[in-house]
């Protein structure tokens, strides 16, 4: 009986280790870790203070702005991008990021992503952040320091087994400093035209949000912090669409951002960057846009 | 602290690899479970536990006051009872009450913003609070009818009272069953511990594989109604609902047994297959057993039960019915999801003669047919949704599956029905009965159960029953 019993237990501990081998080898494979991901966003929000250079913005930049590429330009400056899904440029999230620099002496600088969205009454609730900010303790300890060393027992679906000729892959890689490395295929230039279509219907450009951005330019600018502006590139009908529905007009808005001590970078040939769903950055984009903006930051 | 977290794993690890070393003394043993149990209930809301240790220190007076003082057993029951159904009025019902009454005299023109005033406190509903008092509940009644001796020790009487296997969504344990258990060191054998593991394992593949997957169609249909149409998807929903509730729920009873096994101790089942029923009295005897059977005890045969005449024997049932689905939670839906239970066993009752010549199998459709409506109650957030959901469940204009969705909920819907067919296939043939006894399909069954956990598991939820 006793013996049987051992044998039994035993065989279930080579069967999981068996069946564990097969399935982990055998699964498909997915376009991005749900791990990597929700440890991604708890590490942005919860463990990424004193830094040297953050990126300020909506998925746009988050997506398009490769830290890694920045910190080639400055190679010993702590480089984050603080990026969030539908991220304000508000108050609120000023304060967030100024309490992400660095306290000690040294390079400080902020670079705000632009877009028209991102100064909306819809962007002003900084949704994503703060459901990250609020995430219970346990959540954040699991996700940091638990949940890296279960990647081999990564979740599968079953539905990813089936085989489709027209399924769409959405690669997504989550880099430490803050950076979504992404792109889609197919392509589809026009995907997100439609959900800002809707958007742009539901919210409008907030006076609050950009009288708050000019005001930190100028507060930052009295305290050392130097403050960068420009605005993430998507495609040429994405621009268009959101200059008119939002009533956003890009002039107007640097010269003023200028005049309260902002640095506007200006990307001349924006619509070279190739974007994979009309609004966000194909990987290797994002890597010359960054790169590109260290170039222009470092002249400026 | 949810059985599905990481948090939770490390909880029992350091439990368990402090069980081994007091369980052989009765103080040292209680005192930890008292410990860990309040632990357990803690981490959720710390501040809560002194509502459990409040409420339960009464019932533990009011238990020895009734052996020591005979005469006035009635006004400590009395005291008991007040203490347990005047946390639960205040804490779960209170807001109910208070915005039911708002709208009555609204509809009179009388502003009465009682809703209003309700304490912040109150409008949190403590976690298991229903299966706590129930539980505790028990203990005085028990000893007020003289079916039980009051415990003198108050870590005993905590160690039943809060075990943290059971203690935020039950079994609902009775006094007489586990207070004896834990006055002993009771052996773990290697057949206890393989049983355990049988159940835990078992427990969390019902819950996070099967339920926390199909939840996803679910969540996603019942939150937001207006956003998906057709009759054929919405009896998916449905069915994905009654599957999503009962595998979340029967896991967590599974896991609850399950680590009772490793502690030694045993808990009686808590679902019996409920959707093999060809009746609503054969479910009411399978679903969520240990509450059925409370309320039978406690409330349906003290009334009269059947004992009475036809008339009271179902007026007798109906409110036992109303009162349980007002047990599960604090609006109108629970108790017309009740109502609707109570009216289909009463049809049952009353047809009994010329339902017995129906064909099993149209009864077992019948059966079901009642049970999902009613699900649709329970699951809607207001009755006018729950009768708009029904309008869509007959609207076959459109065959609108959500396929992209929701397909890996639709898998597992599957494999759900094929999990409960499987039971089906060992009652009835004795040839998988046996294969089933050999110890390398038990071996290669547990393992399954172990890896589909560990690689197919659905996005974590919280347990359903956490919030009644």
């Amino acid at each position: 009986m006793r013996k049987g019993l051992i044998n039994k237990i035993f065989g279930t501990l080579i069967g999981v280790l068996f069946l564990s081998i097969v399935i982990h080898y055998t699964r498909p494979k997915k376009d991005y870790s749900k791990l990597m991901y929700d440890w991604f966003w708890t590490k942005k929000t919860h463990f990424s203070k004193s830094n040297n250079i953050i990126f300020l913005g909506d998925s746009r930049t988050y997506r398009g702005v490769s830290t890694e590429s920045v910190k080639s330009e400055f190679p010993n400056q702590k480089v984050l991008n603080l990026g969030y899904s539908s991220g304000g440029l508000n108050k609120y999230m000023f304060d967030v990021a100024y309490s992400f620099l660095g306290k000690k002496e040294g390079l400080k600088i902020i670079v705000l992503g632009i877009t028209p969205f991102s100064l909306t009454e819809e962007a002003r609730k900084n949704e994503h952040y703060k459901q990250e900010l609020e995430r219970p303790l346990a959540d954040v300890v699991e996700r940091i320091y638990v949940n890296p060393y279960l990647s081999f027992f990564e979740p599968v679906r079953l539905s990813d087994y089936r085989l489709e000729s027209d399924r769409t892959f959405y690669p997504q890689v989550f880099h430490e400093s803050g950076w979504v490395e992404s792109y889609k295929i197919p392509e589809n230039k026009r995907e997100a035209l439609s959900s800002y279509r809707k958007t742009f219907s539901e919210t409008v450009l907030s006076e609050k949000s950009v009288s708050e951005t000019l005001s930190f330019v100028s507060e930052m600018k009295n305290t050392g912090v130097k403050v960068y502006g420009f605005r993430p590139p998507s495609s040429k009908e994405m621009e268009k669409l959101e200059n008119e529905l939002s009533g956003f007009d890009e002039n107007e808005f640097i010269t003023i951002f200028e005049e309260n001590g902002g640095v506007w970078i200006n990307i001349s040939d924006r619509f070279s960057f190739d974007s994979y769903d009309g609004s966000h950055l194909h990987y290797q984009s994002a890597k010359e846009l960054s790169l590109l903006l260290a170039q222009k930051m470092k002249q400026k | 602290m949810l059985f599905n977290s990481i948090i939770f794993l490390f909880f029992l690890v350091l439990f368990f690899s402090i069980w081994g070393f007091v369980k052989k003394r009765d103080f040292p043993r209680w005192i930890t479970l008292c410990v860990f149990s309040f632990i357990f209930y803690a981490w959720w809301d710390w501040r809560f536990l002194f509502l459990i240790i409040f409420s339960g220190f009464i019932d533990y007076l009011a238990g020895l006051l009734m052996q020591s003082v005979p005469k006035k057993k009635k006004l400590w029951l009395v005291v008991s009872l007040v203490m347990n159904l005047g946390s639960l009025s205040i804490f779960k019902y209170s807001s109910f009450i208070a915005s039911t009454f708002d709208a009555l005299f609204s509809k009179m023109s009388i502003e009465t913003h009682l809703y209003a005033n309700i304490p912040e406190f109150a409008l949190i509903l403590p976690v298991g609070i229903s299966f706590y008092t129930f539980q505790s509940m028990s203990y005085t009644i028990d000893i007020y009818r003289g079916r039980l001796l009051p415990t003198k020790n108050v870590f005993h009487f905590f160690a039943y009272l809060s075990m943290f296997p059971q203690l935020v969504a039950g079994p609902i344990i009775r006094a007489k069953d586990l207070l004896k258990q834990l006055a002993q060191d009771r052996e773990v054998s290697l057949l206890a511990f393989w049983h355990g593991l049988k159940l835990i394992s078992l427990g969390f593949f019902q819950k996070i594989v099967l339920a926390d997957n199909i939840g996803v169609l679910v969540n996603n249909a019942f939150n937001s109604p207006e956003s998906f149409v057709g009759g054929a998807f919405w009896w998916l929903a449905t069915i994905g609902f009654a599957l999503q509730i009962y595998f979340d729920f029967s896991g967590y009873s599974l896991i609850a047994r399950g680590l009772a096994k490793w502690m030694g101790y045993h808990f009686k089942m808590n679902f019996n297959h409920p959707y093999l029923a060809t009746s609503l009295k054969q479910f009411w005897q399978r679903w969520h057993i240990s509450l059925s059977t409370w309320f039978r005890d406690y409330i349906y045969i003290p009334m009269g039960g059947s004992r009475k005449n036809l008339f009271l024997s179902h007026l007798f049932m109906w409110s036992t019915m109303l009162i349980s689905g007002i047990w599960h939670g604090a609006a109108f839906t629970f108790i017309v999801w009740g109502g609707i239970h109570a009216f289909f066993l009463s049809f049952e009752r009353i047809g009994k003669k010329y339902l017995r010549r129906i064909p099993s199998a149209l009864m077992y459709g019948f059966t079901m047919f009642q049970v999902l409506i009613a699900w649709l109650f329970f699951r809607a957030s207001s009755l006018a949704e729950a009768f708009n959901i029904i309008g869509n469940l007959f609207d076959f204009s459109q065959s609108n599956f959500y396929w992209m969705e929701f397909e890996n909920s639709y898998y597992f819907i599957v494999i759900a029905v094929v999990f409960e067919c499987l039971y089906l296939l060992t009652l009835k043939s004795s040839w998988i009965r046996r294969l089933y006894n050999c110890s390398l399909v038990q071996s290669v069954e547990v393992a399954m159960l172990i890896v589909a956990c560990l690689f197919y598991r659905g996005p974590e939820q919280a347990f359903i029953y956490f919030q009644f």
